[in-house]
């Protein structure tokens, strides 16, 4: 009984530690380790970090209401010697506070996690991540207006022509070795590339849905690591969104919905008007 | 507008052609290379130089 109750107490002192990590996770989305560590050193660090909190947390309680933990505490360790019923009452007394300070500390470990995690990204904790790069496409790609441009070379390859593709950089994940887990493009297209004894040489770029099929809202392609063999990344300058521009966008994008919802009407028409032949 | 949306509705409105958009931004950072590219002017050149819908479709 009392060794499941170590393993409690311990687990629950831990816990913003551990909760700092999962907010450390929140923006790393693109390697499983952003942190030069193995698995025993992240149960370290979570164990220096929950320390370092709770000694922050006990000075901050002791300024403001002159916590003391031995006195807080001192009726539990006199369990032997008063009725159990006492010992019952003292101990739901106790469990509010216990269970708040529990919460309070595991959120402020969470919200820790997530401002050094952005620090990761944005660049002042960067030394902190074992693939750097991944951070910098990252910044890039979420930066305000600009557009990164993904060519990925495949594995697939036959008679000497490559199939590449060529698209707007949605998302990219890293396994725990750096190399790329997955990539996803948005408005692909696809092309061949033949080596030569001049060079390589790339072929026409064909949209992958057929060219009269009406324009689409989104459409993503997912490429698996297995199938990359390198990608190139090319970021655009950046853009800035002026009321006027905001504006002439947001008309273009009007007009663009009532074409698209025009030609969804004609082809349900269509497709009616069929129906009822067929029958 | 958020980054992703912007680049939504830009390659909306530029039929899904990347090519399109890059060439815009490129064409309206180039005008004054110390300030970004004015998003009117990339708006505007994207209509201006984006294909017809295909007939079928249009």
């Amino acid at each position: 009984m009392s060794l499941a109750w170590t393993t409690i107490f311990v687990i629950v002192l831990l816990l913003p530690g551990v909760f700092f990590f999962i907010g450390f996770a929140t923006r790393e989305r693109y390697s499983r380790e952003i942190v030069r560590s193995t698995a025993i050193a992240e149960v370290g660090l979570a164990l220096l970090f929950a320390g370092l909190l709770h000694l922050a947390a006990w000075q901050i309680l002791y300024w403001s209401i002159g916590f003391s933990p031995a006195r807080f505490l001192r009726p539990l360790g006199m369990y032997d010697r008063i009725p159990t019923w006492l010992m019952f009452e003292y101990g739901f007394e106790l469990l509010w506070p216990i269970l708040w300070y529990v919460v309070v500390t595991a959120i402020i470990g969470f919200v820790i996690g997530m401002l050094a995690a952005g620090m990761v990204v944005s660049g002042p904790l960067r030394f902190l991540a074992t693939h750097k790069w991944v951070y910098q496409v990252q910044k890039f790609s979420g930066r305000r207006g600009r557009v990164v441009t993904a060519y990925v070379m495949t594995t697939t390859a036959e008679s000497g022509k490559i199939l590449m593709y060529k698209g707007s950089l949605q998302e990219l994940y890293l396994d725990a070795e750096g190399k790329i887990a997955y990539i996803v493009l948005r408005s692909c297209s696809r092309y061949l590339m033949r080596i030569d004894e001049e060079g390589p040489v790339t072929g026409t770029q064909l949209p992958l849905f057929k060219d009269d099929s009406p324009p689409r809202s989104w459409d993503y392609l997912m490429i698996s690591g297995d199938n990359i063999a390198n990608v190139l990344f090319d970021p655009s300058p950046e853009i800035e969104q002026t009321k006027a521009g905001s504006r002439a966008l947001e008309k273009a994008v009007a007009e663009l919905t009532k074409k698209v919802e025009a030609v969804e009407a004609k082809v349900s028409r269509r497709g009616w008007s069929r129906g009822r032949k067929s029958s | 507008m958020s980054t992703p949306e912007l680049t939504d509705k830009l390659l909306a409105i530029a039929y899904n052609d990347i090519d399109l958009v890059q060439r815009a931004i490129r064409s309206a950072a180039a005008e004054d290379p110390t300030k970004p590219a004015d998003l009117e002017k990339v708006v505007s050149y994207i209509l201006k130089h984006r294909k017809p819908l295909p007939e079928k479709v249009a």
